[in-house]
């Protein structure tokens, strides 16, 4: 069995996993309007990560970019006082990011190897005193997904007893921009599943879920486990979801195998508050059956965290699985999506044991992860 | 039933090299084309119709040209196999698009994003476009690792069979960056009465060995 021992998140919203789930619980958002023309000509709706707030956390912060300051202190946040040797043979670093040291591109440097992901990787494993060879994947939106994906596969096969998996992106002019190409930028606080909505924000996060390989009778009430994960791909569109939402339906679908819909205590999806998106989750999660199981979407609190937000948004979810409640989606009023789906609109209890994690991007791609409470 | 898994057929396209292999042998080579002229040749005289190949930045040329020259020649393209999974490994990920993207924005005074080239600033779209071309709706995925490396590539192609799912797999190293565009890809599965080699780090690493001393 997979199970989650640890994690930490670093956001707008907090720099511990605690901080981050209190805030939720308290309604809070990150996103505030951004007016600086170093990232955007236009001012724009974000969350943003301040570095300066890691220096007490970060030894040497001034050695590491700001993206390697946020990862790394992400995974001193889930190691916390837990006594995880980091650097141990046994454990492997995954990283999985969309864009990584972005910001430090421009025109003359394309050769600086800090802007290739398995350099960043490194420098952050490294950091831990870890000598194993880091993973790197960089899936599009899914990233955090497949890497948790990858983690449990890798443990499964036994070749490591656990690993770490970091997640992490930045908002920079080079994101900023390209989102505005698109117009897919929402000019204030998203709204997904709304009838209102205009599209969506970006924010940036780092965040860090830990996995370990343990027998079945060795885990404890209340742990959370990684049962299953699964990616598909739409087969449809390179940069748009496929209106039968194909690949998003399959994944739900294949996790029925372990479950059933009754069972399931909430999904968390991807819910990026754009037309096309919301749209889509809606059809493939009322093909899947899914009707009746409330829906979230935390893209309100953190904007959208890209290759962060698999991971991000997993920890949130497994918390919420954890302690019994099925958090709100903020930003939501009213249904304007055609699918017949049931939004989760305020904080609600649960007995249920199973959560699902929901996620598509760029490239038709898309996955799944479903957790469940011991 | 299933057997244990095999090379199918790989396919190798070294844009600066001007040259063409599949399963070894050199099928076509040019001489000065620089690497976009080349691919867009490649693509012209071997492969059929599919124009939205000229949309495409020279990262996800390379890789649709790989696929489709592997396909063709296995024979292998569809056919109750909408499940197969997708891996592509580089190491500098989507950096030609992305150098691209940063030119339109680096100066406030002289600023045009595209969408169509943002799209590409993202490694796994060349997985996209693959599965998009066959229909195939298996798992997609873009690793970045240093280098073309034996061992990693099997390593990640055991990964994708620790899933059911994965019956077959296209296995490739991508990698593209200023004038170097190079790629290789394996059609891996495991169906069975398949002819082929099994996958190892060893035969991996043999069969780019003999590509990279081909002169």
């Amino acid at each position: 069995m997979i199970k989650i021992i640890g994690d930490g998140i670093i956001s707008s919203l907090g720099i511990s996993t605690e901080e981050n789930f209190q805030h939720i619980l308290d309604g809070k958002s990150g996103l505030r309007l951004i007016d600086d023309e170093s990232s955007s000509l236009d001012p724009y709706y974000s969350s943003l990560v301040e570095k300066d707030n890691l220096s007490s956390i970060v030894e040497n912060i001034d050695k590491y970019t700001k993206l390697e300051a946020m990862s790394i202190a992400s995974i001193l946040n889930a190691v916390e006082d837990k006594g995880i040797d980091l650097g141990s043979k046994d454990t492997i670093f995954i990283f999985s990011s969309t864009k990584g040291n972005i910001d430090l591109l421009n025109n003359n440097n394309s050769k600086d190897l800090r802007i290739r992901l398995w350099k960043t990787a490194e420098i952050i494993s490294k950091y831990f005193h870890n000598e194993n060879e880091p993973m790197v994947v960089s899936n599009a939106c899914i990233s955090g997904v497949s890497a948790q994906i990858l983690a449990s596969r890798l443990l499964k096969s036994r070749k490591y007893k656990r690993a770490v998996v970091v997640g992490a992106d930045l908002v920079s002019k080079f994101t900023v921009s390209g989102f505005q190409s698109f117009h897919s930028l929402a000019d204030k606080e998203c709204k997904p599943f709304d009838k209102n909505r205009v599209g969506l924000n970006i924010g940036e996060a780092a965040a860090c879920i830990i996995l370990q390989y343990e027998d079945e009778k060795s885990l404890n009430n209340d742990d959370i486990i990684l049962l299953d994960g699964i990616m598909k791909n739409d087969a449809n569109h390179i940069s748009g979801p496929s209106r039968t939402g194909e690949g998003s339906y399959r994944c739900l679908n294949h996790l029925l195998k372990n479950t059933n819909t009754e069972k399931v205590a909430f999904i968390n999806a991807h819910g990026t508050a754009t037309n096309y998106n919301d749209e889509m989750e809606s059809i493939a999660l009322e093909r899947a059956g899914f009707s009746d199981v409330p829906v979230n979407s935390m893209k309100a609190y953190f904007g959208h965290t890209l290759g962060a937000a698999g991971v991000l948004e997993s920890i949130i979810s497994a918390r919420a699985l954890k302690e019994g409640l099925i958090l709100p989606t903020k930003g939501y009023v009213e249904k304007g999506v055609s699918g017949n789906i049931r939004i989760s609109d305020r904080l609600l209890k649960t007995n249920k044991n199973f959560a699902i994690k929901l996620i598509s991007g760029f490239g038709g791609c898309n996955a799944a992860l479903l957790f469940k409470k011991i | 039933m299933k057997q244990e898994s095999k090379i199918i057929s790989y396919t190798y396209i070294d844009a600066e090299r001007n040259i063409v292999v599949i399963n070894g042998e050199k099928v076509f080579e040019t001489e000065n084309l620089d690497i976009k002229d080349f691919l867009t040749k490649v693509y012209k005289t071997l492969c059929d119709s599919y124009p939205k190949f000229y949309k495409m930045d020279i990262h996800c040329k390379l890789g649709y040209l790989l696929s489709e020259l592997l396909l063709e020649s296995s024979g292998n393209r569809q056919k109750g196999i909408e499940d197969r999974a997708i891996a592509v490994v580089n190491s500098s990920s989507s950096l030609c698009s992305d150098i691209k993207h940063q030119a339109s924005i680096e100066d406030n005074g002289n600023y045009f994003p595209s969408p169509a080239n943002f799209v590409y600033t993202l490694s796994n779209i060349v997985t996209g476009e693959i599965a998009i071309r066959n229909k195939y709706y298996g798992e997609t995925i873009s690793y970045i690792h240093s280098s073309y490396d034996s061992k990693y590539l099997k390593e990640i192609f055991d990964l994708s069979m620790v899933d059911e799912c994965n019956n077959s797999i296209l296995l490739s190293w991508i990698e593209s960056i200023d004038t170097t565009a190079e790629g290789i890809m394996f059609l891996i599965s495991k169906e069975e009465g398949k002819q082929g080699v099994n996958v190892s780090e060893k035969e991996l690493d043999n069969i780019w060995q003999k590509l990279k001393n081909n002169k």
